[in-house]
């Protein structure tokens, strides 16, 4: 009922036994997965069943750094973000509190299917066989410069995630131009929008 | 005529004091079956009050005036229409289903939430009304990490059981309580399909595989409260005993609910297991995984997290881990802002 900020204001307990606590990235869990070690996650497939891969951690979800090495010169980058369709509210709202104002959205299906793990929709189990393969998905397009794609990428993921299998994916591509129909605008001054992420936090995109 | 000598001395009180003489019986038949019908409905109603109202709620009542409650009842407006026409499915066990008297108010509340255009749906288990006809049959109950080892001859008894008498048993309640139920296990129209879980070799224990929520949708769009008991069909015929948490949150996923509501019979998510004043009153599923990590959840209440992350993950806007033992915790959680139990969100 209560709001989650009013339920933190209401809890009978400090707020921060809520933060994570800095023991959390010590523990044995978290170690194996910033080392690469596909082969052990690889032992890890079970029939179906929640959460049987280890999920990441959120603290490793908002230190995610794109890596755009392979486009030197490129100014602007597409971030497309495929993810289950009843987090986009909540992803389109911490995208625009940041200041990404301009996003497009659109209604997909797809696969992702990994060792036999299957994912679960509407209560039904997908993936495996032709029956029951694509699911329903949101893909989500932003096109920003480059000094922000970190943190665009960091947002989406944070507030796309629940931790079970079908969390969904994020691609990077680069943009050659931008060009704004209205007013002939191109490059930098085309994908900045006033008042936007520029404006409110000072990063410069280019 | 029928009615009147089936009836002689109700007929002759009536009779003589406003018709002297000349009366047909044709206008006497439905008054004397008006009378009757009147006297019957008073008397489940009485019945029914009886057992849902325990003296200590009653004195309570007694404090207020008709003004107060009139007010309170205004108070619910808002939650009232945030709700209204939205699927709530709620898992119905523990305590709360052994005690009569609980019983009675938990299917009251159910029948009012209903009343005001909530969409409800109960799903159900019943592990010691099985237990109870396990022992009367000379079959013993076997446990392997809590789920229960279900052979053949224990599956017959865990859908008879359930399908049968605490199915039953609920959905005339409901009745009784004036709402409009329908019972139903998961091999009705095939609600919910499951696989045996082979690899626990634990019996006929299935893991759902597929939800058909089409029977369901219909039910609730027509008013009825389905009542389904977690019984799954694995498609060949073989019935499949189903944890009934699970059932829920992929029932609630299916309808793309409102809310999952598990009724358990501890207070909620507490910090420190032994004070209910430590209790979250809401979570996220962030918070969930930290408070896992930290070991502060735990042992039992693992599963019934993982059951809500799970129908969360699928679209449910909101999971409530609730005290089943609390008199009327389905409406304190529904319609206050402190609820009776932990909330966990996306």
């Amino acid at each position: 009922m209560a709001t989650c900020a009013a339920a933190l204001a209401t809890l009978a307990l400090p707020v921060e036994a809520l933060q994570p606590r800095s023991s959390f990235r010590s523990r044995p869990l978290a170690a194996p997965r910033a080392a690469p070690c596909s082969r052990r996650r690889g032992v890890q497939v079970l029939a179906g069943g929640n959460g049987t891969s280890p999920a990441a951690p959120y603290k490793q979800l908002e230190a995610i750094s794109v890596d755009l090495s392979a486009f030197p010169a490129c100014n602007f980058f597409r971030v497309e973000a495929l993810i289950r369709p009843w987090r986009l509210q909540k992803v389109t709202e911490q995208l625009n509190a940041a200041g990404i104002r301009g996003m497009t959205v659109s209604d997909v299906r797809g696969a992702g299917e990994q060792g036999g793990r299957k994912e679960r929709y509407m209560g039904t189990e997908y993936g495996g066989d032709a029956k029951n393969f694509l699911v329903e998905k949101t893909r989500l397009d932003v096109v920003v410069a480059r000094g922000q794609v970190d943190t665009v990428v960091r947002l989406i993921a944070t507030s796309a995630h629940t931790g079970e299998i079908g969390d969904g994916k994020i691609f990077v591509h680069p943009v050659a131009d931008v060009i704004r129909i209205r007013t002939g605008e191109t490059g930098a001054a085309a994908e900045r929008m006033e008042g936007g992420m520029q404006d409110m936090t000072g990063i410069k995109g280019i | 005529m029928l009615l009147a000598t089936a009836s002689p001395s109700a007929a002759a009180q009536a009779a003589p004091r406003q018709l002297p003489s000349s009366r047909t019986a044709a206008v006497q038949q439905p008054l004397i079956g008006g009378v009757r019908r009147a006297q019957r409905r008073a008397a489940a109603r009485l019945a029914v009050v009886a057992a849902a109202a325990p003296p200590a709620a009653a004195e309570a009542l007694q404090r207020f005036s008709a003004f107060d409650r009139v007010s309170v009842l205004s108070e619910a407006l808002p939650y009232l229409q945030r709700f209204r026409g939205k699927t709530i499915v709620i898992k119905y066990g523990g305590a709360a289903m052994k005690d009569e008297s609980l019983k009675a108010r938990v299917v009251s509340d159910l029948v009012l939430l209903s009343c005001v255009g909530i969409q409800p749906v109960m799903v159900h288990g019943g592990g010691p009304e099985i237990n109870t006809w396990l022992n009367k049959l000379g079959i013993e109950a076997q446990f392997k990490n809590g789920l229960r080892v279900t052979d053949a001859a224990t599956m017959d008894v865990v859908e008879m059981v359930l399908g049968g008498r605490v199915n039953k048993s609920l959905v005339s309640l409901i009745q009784q309580a004036g709402g409009q139920a329908v019972g139903l296990c998961g091999k009705d129209s095939d609600i919910i399909r499951a696989r045996q879980m082979v690899e626990k070799d634990i019996g006929f224990v299935g893991e759902v595989t597929s939800v058909d929520p089409s029977l369901l949708r219909t039910l609730v769009s027509d008013g009825y409260i389905p009542v389904v008991a977690s019984v799954a069909s694995n498609g060949k015929g073989q019935g499949l005993n189903v944890n009934a948490d699970t059932a829920a949150g992929e029932i609630a996923a299916s309808l793309r609910a409102e809310k999952l509501i598990l009724m358990t019979d501890v207070p909620g998510v507490l910090r420190n297991k032994d004070d209910p004043s430590t209790k979250y009153t809401a979570l996220t599923i962030r918070n969930c995984k930290e408070l896992v990590d930290e070991g502060i959840i735990a042992g039992g209440m693992i599963p019934k997290v993982d059951c809500c992350i799970r129908s969360l993950s699928q679209g449910v806007s909101a999971t409530h881990i609730i005290d089943g033992r609390q008199p009327h915790s389905l409406l304190m959680e529904l319609l206050t802002d402190e609820g009776v139990g932990t909330m966990i969100t996306g």
